[in-house]
């Protein structure tokens, strides 16, 4: 793998970070945890992986089942040129386009999700679109870890096996909270790989914040030819803020003025290698 | 002629053959939903999902984002309940879902509370940008099927299934969204049905006829949106409205003119459907019968009224 693919993408996430920090903290609403937990996969997938534009029809599909990390999602569309980056101050502000949970209103966005659970099907569908329309074209979704306490998930799951759904791979952010505990005292997941290995996956846990085993991972699926992929990512909730790091508080938290000044502080100073 | 079931999967398959982008994603059902052709003829645009109806739906959503026309094939006392948020999402998106509520009503009879499917069109009228349409015979349904294939956004068709019902229409009858059929004029009284009771209303106007009452009789096959006009004509021609459905009375049909006439002509209206109440078990003409939805009920039921 190229070095400067690396570097491209730990720029812009730390870009992104920055405008995800600035979005919330402004709007005095959002999910800052989950924001920074994704941010690094959703940065991967839109500056290393996914081909095509929103205007392509055989773009590679990208989904976000975890769609309260919004914020997140937004500045990266904004990195990308799909969404000018002075409206991300209007997020979740009267008639603005940014929901605060994604919604197809802003262009690359191709569900509406929110309510968890919903993605994997999505994803399935999508898949299967591909194959009867004769095209290799990809599909990643990205879901939480709690959400996966939703039975429709493991429907899908089934499914996507059963039909040697290949060109799906489904991310699991894990970062092992969900809005007040740790997934395990709610319901655990756990042993989480092998529940998906024996749906039918093909498996691999990886850094969540690693971007060269990220853009590794993701570039090499599928791992196993007529297998679907689940990758799961190990992260930390509020990742890249020393303060909201691992801290449940920081699911929604609102962000004063002072706190946002200390993290970006932290970003700009943290080592970009 | 066939029934309306039999004759939609017939056309689909017809259309099918036109339109690479027509795709079926059922619930392990093909047989009972007259489906075995298009999987046999299609098999890689034909997906059985086994018994998931969340997934059911959501994958729906996710061919209908690749540019397919997915066509939903379920029992809709399944797909309409347990897949309602994903239903709902699919609108929320724009979806182009075609969602085919066979076995409708209390067609399942015997198999009770679980499986009759009265509260479905309540729950689809809540759903914005969903077009609900209940056709009331073969031509009807395929009619219906034929509308919704030019429609961008989610339909839902209330499909009427293993029971039979008369034809009414022409081969070129057409279906519009918001349109309606008067099927017999009058001006006494307006019997207003779609689905399996607007045959009924009309033999049961027939019965009324003999009686020396004139019934105007009215289908609407498009429940949402709905020809309020004609709702409104009727009300203010005949002075008096029956509404006749195989549905609960809170939120079907019933509530749909309901709220057209207290809105724009204020007349007496008559609700004939279910009660807030589980059905009896017993066949499905049985339980038609048990809740006066067949023609000679309903004909005296509306005798009595108008009395």
């Amino acid at each position: 793998m190229l070095l400067q693919d690396v570097a491209l993408v730990r720029s812009q996430a730390a870009r992104a970070r920055a405008l995800a920090l600035t979005t919330v903290s402004q709007a005095g609403i959002g999910h800052i945890g989950a924001d920074l937990s994704a941010m690094d996969i959703l940065c991967a997938l839109y500056f290393g992986v996914l081909r095509g534009g929103p205007d392509d029809a055989d773009r590679d599909r990208f989904i976000l089942s975890k769609a309260h990390a919004s914020a997140a999602m937004y500045s990266v569309l904004a990195l990308k040129g799909l969404l000018p980056q002075e409206e991300l101050a209007t997020f979740g502000g009267q008639n603005s386009r940014l929901s605060t949970v994604v919604s197809t209103r802003v262009p690359g966005i191709e569900f509406n999700t929110g309510s968890l659970g919903h993605g994997l099907s999505l994803g399935v569908g999508s898949a299967l679109g591909a194959r009867i329309q004769g095209s290799t074209r990809r599909t990643f979704v990205l879901t939480g870890d709690g959400e996966l306490q939703e039975g429709s998930n493991w429907e899908a799951a089934m499914l996507a096996a059963s039909r040697n759904l290949d060109t799906l791979v489904a991310v699991v952010d894990r970062n092992l909270a969900q809005k007040g505990a740790s997934t395990e005292d709610i319901n655990a997941l756990e042993p989480l790989d092998e529940k998906w290995r024996s749906f039918g996956w093909e498996v691999r846990t990886v850094d969540g914040h690693d971007i060269h085993a990220l853009l590794d991972v993701f570039r090499s699926a599928p791992l196993t030819a007529g297998k679907p992929t689940c990758v799961i990512a190990s992260t930390t909730k509020g990742k890249g803020v020393s303060f909201m790091e691992r801290n449940l508080e920081w699911h929604s938290r609102r962000i004063t003025p002072e706190l946002l000044q200390q993290a970006l502080q932290e970003l700009e100073e943290a080592p970009n290698d | 002629m066939t029934d309306c079931a039999t004759a939609f999967s017939a056309a689909l398959l017809e259309l099918a053959h036109k339109d690479e982008r027509i795709c079926i994603v059922n619930n392990d059902s093909a047989e009972t939903h007259s489906a075995l052709g298009f999987q046999a003829e299609f098999p890689d645009r034909f997906i059985d999902v086994g018994i998931a109806e969340q997934n059911l739906v959501g994958v729906s959503i996710g061919l209908a984002n690749s540019g397919l026309r997915p066509f939903v094939y379920s029992a809709s006392c399944f797909m309409a309940s347990r897949a309602l948020e994903q239903i709902k999402n699919a609108a929320y998106t724009n979806a182009n879902v075609v969602f085919c509520g066979f076995v409708s009503g209390l067609a399942y009879g015997a198999l009770g509370g679980t499986h009759h499917a009265v509260e479905d069109l309540a729950w689809m009228r809540a759903i914005p940008r969903m077009k609900v349409l209940a056709p009331a015979t073969p031509r009807d349904t395929v009619a219906a099927l034929d509308e919704a294939l030019t429609h961008d956004g989610p339909v839902y068709i209330r499909i009427v299934s293993k029971l039979h019902t008369p034809e009414l229409f022409s081969p070129d009858h057409t279906f519009s969204f918001g349109g309606s059929a008067q099927l017999r004029d009058g001006t006494d009284v307006t019997l207003i049905g779609s689905g399996l009771l607007t045959t009924r209303l009309v033999e049961a106007a027939h019965l009324l006829a003999e009686d020396g009452v004139d019934a105007r009789v009215l289908h609407l096959g498009s429940i949402e949106p709905i020809d309020a006009e004609a709702i409104a004509t009727a009300a203010r021609e005949t002075g008096r409205l029956v509404v006749a459905e195989d549905h609960v009375i809170n939120g079907g049909l019933g509530g749909a003119v309901a709220e057209v006439v207290v809105r724009t002509t204020p007349v007496p209206v008559l609700q004939i459907g279910i009660p807030q109440v589980f059905a009896p078990i017993g066949p499905a003409e049985f339980l038609y019968e048990h809740f006066g939805l067949t023609a000679q009920a309903l004909a005296q039921r509306v005798r009595q009224w108008l009395r």
